[in-house]
Formats: structure tokens, C-alpha cells, sequence
């Protein structure tokens, strides 16, 4: 493995970890944009890519493609032509743009498309396809003027693809799942219960023959239901709410 | 339903895992055909089927329709012994509160359409999430093909990868961890419009993760 290697892995997984920071669409285009500079990407796209119809148009998840290619793109109805787009809607399997192939004769505007991307200076890409339960397959594709493919960088890339998707669905903002109340299980009523009347996580443990950290587990569970701060606090509401007695 | 089977109550479900063996068969060999299982009188069993192995079993008017298991990760577990390369960046995780999550199989008639589909699956995924919150299991250490991530990150859950995808007999595949919280059991239960109990646990009286010795 060599230190370049071992580079592409870690640009990968910090980037994951900086999603998790961020929570503007300008801040995770932003260090997207850094992360795969890195692997010679100068854009990226992540895309939407419906069945073909008359109208079909890509819908733009996350947008950090050269805004005048964009519009060049969709001005020209590049998208039912785009051999790239097509075989993103055939595949889960990440493929490099080298590998849409097109047959010239049949489909002569795939040449075009590819021709026009090269104009932007977007020469070669890389697409990660993401297939979503609702039967519209998606993409994340990244394109510059010479990246990196060597097999290690393209692993990283497919998981960069993969966590990014699931980035863009969360900026534009997922169907809420309701949130009732939730009352406490039986385990995290016992070591409440015990925790009212005195003993310690390490007594619990021994009362109810389970590990230690088993009991804190439960304990900051309870707690975390019961908004509380602390395991007194946590008595006090569980016996409000009627979730334990004495 | 899904019914809990631990070391401490498999003498109840002795026929229930035979039919489970019978269906792994089915469903790992002859249709996804997996590489490197054996099988023997038709009943598929791998070196992870121990006596720690927990069992979780979709029964529906007393036949086996799907299921999954769990095994500790402090003893040899399918990501340390076969592989260890999707753990590579962040190492094999190994702690008495992380157990491994394998084998998530339905029969063919109760998939419900679609991939994921809704019914059973939505039972056992539900079902073991519960499972694991109520045992204190802190996190669940599994392996997928790549393309499934998306679609558990709809479910709500946190997915901590532990390596890079890696081919494995032809599919990109990832190992991950997942931590396990109240808000993803009941993500996971929204997802799948499961709103009634799930788990039945016959004859179990101890917690899984017991004080040391």
C-alpha cells in the first residue's frame, strides 16, 4: 500500500466525517469540491436521472457543476442523448465515462454530448449510480480533465459517491417521520427502579446479572427519554410520568 | 412475528431451525448462489451458526418465512474470518456490547414486491434493531452490497463504514457499523408503517450481555 494509497482512503472518510458537520448546501459543495480536487476532479454533480420521455430533464440534487455547461447542457437537451446518463440508469456498479458506450451510427448526438462536455474541460468522470426505493435511479458524477483512476482512488470515489447522495437527500430535507412519545422499556424501568431506591450501576448489575455497561447503557437511555440530565433527574420524571413506582 | 431464539430457549424451536437451515439453503445457494457454502441433506450451516448465534425467526402460522442472526464479535465472526478487507481503514470492530448482523433472508412469497418490498423484512429489520436496543448492544457491525446503502440510510440509520468498498465474487460490498439508538428503532419501524409489537421471546428470562464472570 503506498502513501498515496492510503491518502485517497483517508480524503474519503474525512469528507464522510465533514458531512456530518455540515449543514448548508454551499459548505458541503464546498469541501465535495476540495476532497475530489484531489483526485483530479475540477465538478461534480449529483442528479436525478429519470426514464427517458419527451420532456425528461435530470433534476439537479446538488449542484457543483460549471454553471455555463449547466445551462449549455439543459439548453440543448443534452440528457436523452447522454450515453453517460444512460447507462447510470442501467447500472448499480460505478463505471468511468470511457466506459458509456455508444454506437456512433445509432446514437450520433452521444458523441456531441461527450464533445461539448470536453469544451467545459470536463475530459473524463466517474459516476457512482445510487438506486433509490422509489424506482428512479439517481447518480453522482464527477468529471475533470485527467483524474485519477487508479483502482484504489476509484473505490474511494464510490464511497464519496455513496455518502454524498445520501448528503444531498438530507439538505433537501426528508419526509418527516412522526415522533411519538416513547415509553421506557422494562429493562430501562428496572435499573430506574433500582436506581430510586439507591444502588449503584455496579449493584444493578449484579441485582439483575447483567454487565455494568449494560446498566449505563439503559440508564442514559431512560434519561435521554425522560429529558433528563442525570440519573436523578431522570427518577424524578420517570415517577412523574408514571413510568415507575416505589 | 419475530421470534427470539438464544442459546437459552433453542430447545423450543428445535423444528423452526431446521426449517431455517432448509430455507438458507434455498435462498443462499441456489438462488443468489453464493460462493464457498456448504450444504448437507439440503440444510445450509455455516461456522458462524455457533452456540452463541442468535437466532431471529419470521414465523407466520407456524411456518418460517424469513429470518436473520446475531454473533458476538468478541468471538470469530464472518468480517473477522472471511472479510477482514471491508474493515480495513477503521479496523474489525470487537467489543462485548457490538454484535454482528448476518444473514437477513424471506422466502420468495413473502418479499412483497420490490426489492426491499414491505412484510417480512420490514418485520425481522424492526425486530432485530429492538432486539439489540433492548439488550444494550451499542452498535451492529454488518455487510451489504454497496448499492443497498442509500436505501438503509432512508431508514434512519447511522451507517459508520469501516473500509473501502471491496469486490467480492463480482459485487462491491461494504462493511459498516451502525449505532444503535431509540430514534433509528423507531425510524425503522415508520419505514416499514409497523406499528404493533413485533418480538416474541418464548422461555427467555436472562439479558443477553451478562456480567463478566
Amino acid at each position: 500500500m503506498s502513501a498515496k494509497s492510503v491518502d485517497y482512503a483517508n480524503i474519503a472518510f474525512d469528507l464522510i466525517d465533514e458531512f456530518d458537520r455540515s449543514f448548508r448546501p454551499e459548505q458541503v459543495v464546498g469541501c465535495m469540491s476540495t476532497a475530489l480536487g484531489r483526485f483530479g476532479f475540477s465538478s461534480f454533480l449529483v442528479v436525478d436521472v429519470p426514464e427517458i420521455t419527451s420532456n425528461a430533464r435530470p433534476v439537479f440534487l446538488l449542484n457543483g457543476w460549471p454553471p455555463a455547461w449547466a445551462e449549455h447542457y439543459q439548453g440543448h437537451n443534452y440528457y436523452k442523448d447522454d450515453p453517460v446518463a444512460a447507462r447510470c440508469r442501467r447500472s448499480v456498479d460505478p463505471f468511468e465515462w470511457s466506459e458509456a458506450t455508444y454506437d456512433a451510427e445509432k446514437c450520433p448526438r452521444a458523441a456531441e454530448v461527450m464533445d461539448a462536455g470536453r469544451q467545459f474541460g470536463l475530459h473524463d468522470g466517474f459516476v457512482v449510480p445510487i438506486d433509490r426505493h422509489t424506482g428512479t435511479m439517481s447518480g453522482v458524477t464527477m468529471a475533470g480533465d485527467r483524474p485519477d483512476f487508479e483502482p484504489r482512488a476509484k473505490r474511494a470515489m464510490h464511497l464519496i459517491g455513496l455518502y454524498a447522495h445520501a448528503k444531498a437527500m438530507s439538505l433537501i430535507g426528508r419526509e418527516d417521520i412522526s415522533r411519538p412519545a416513547s415509553d421506557l422499556t422494562e429493562g430501562e424501568r428496572e435499573v430506574l427502579t433500582w436506581t430510586a431506591v439507591g444502588k449503584s450501576s455496579w449493584e444493578i448489575s449484579v441485582i439483575l446479572n447483567m454487565s455494568e455497561a449494560g446498566v449505563v447503557w439503559r440508564l442514559k437511555q431512560a434519561m435521554s427519554k425522560l429529558g433528563a440530565n442525570n440519573k436523578t433527574q431522570a427518577v424524578v420524571n420517570a415517577i412523574v410520568a408514571k413510568q415507575i413506582s416505589i | 412475528m419475530l421470534h427470539v431464539v438464544t442459546p437459552e430457549n433453542r430447545h423450543l424451536y428445535s423444528s423452526e431451525i431446521k426449517d431455517q437451515h432448509k430455507i438458507r439453503h434455498d435462498v443462499y445457494v441456489e438462488e443468489r448462489r453464493w460462493v464457498g457454502l456448504q450444504s448437507r441433506d439440503g440444510l445450509e450451516f455455516d461456522q458462524f451458526d455457533t452456540d452463541d448465534t442468535v437466532y431471529f425467526l419470521a414465523i407466520e402460522h407456524g411456518r418460517v418465512v424469513g429470518g436473520s442472526r446475531m454473533n458476538p464479535t468478541l468471538k470469530p465472526h464472518l468480517l473477522a474470518t472471511i472479510c477482514p478487507e471491508l474493515a480495513e481503514i477503521k479496523g474489525i470492530p470487537r467489543s462485548p456490547d457490538i454484535y454482528e448482523w448476518t444473514r437477513m433472508y424471506a422466502v420468495k412469497d413473502r418479499r412483497d414486491g420490490g426489492r426491499f418490498g414491505s412484510g417480512v423484512i420490514g418485520e425481522i429489520f424492526s425486530g432485530c434493531l429492538e432486539y439489540a436496543y433492548d439488550e444494550a448492544i451499542s452498535a451492529l457491525s454488518l455487510q451489504f452490497e454497496a448499492w443497498w446503502l442509500p436505501r438503509l440510510q432512508q431508514h434512519g440509520w447511522e451507517i459508520k463504514p469501516l473500509g473501502l468498498p471491496s469486490l467480492i465474487n463480482g459485487e462491491w460490498w461494504l462493511g459498516a457499523l451502525i449505532p444503535i439508538t431509540a430514534e433509528m428503532v423507531r425510524s425503522t419501524r415508520a419505514f416499514y408503517r409497523i406499528s404493533d409489537p413485533v418480538l416474541v421471546r418464548n422461555g427467555i428470562t436472562k439479558p443477553l450481555i451478562r456480567a463478566a464472570a
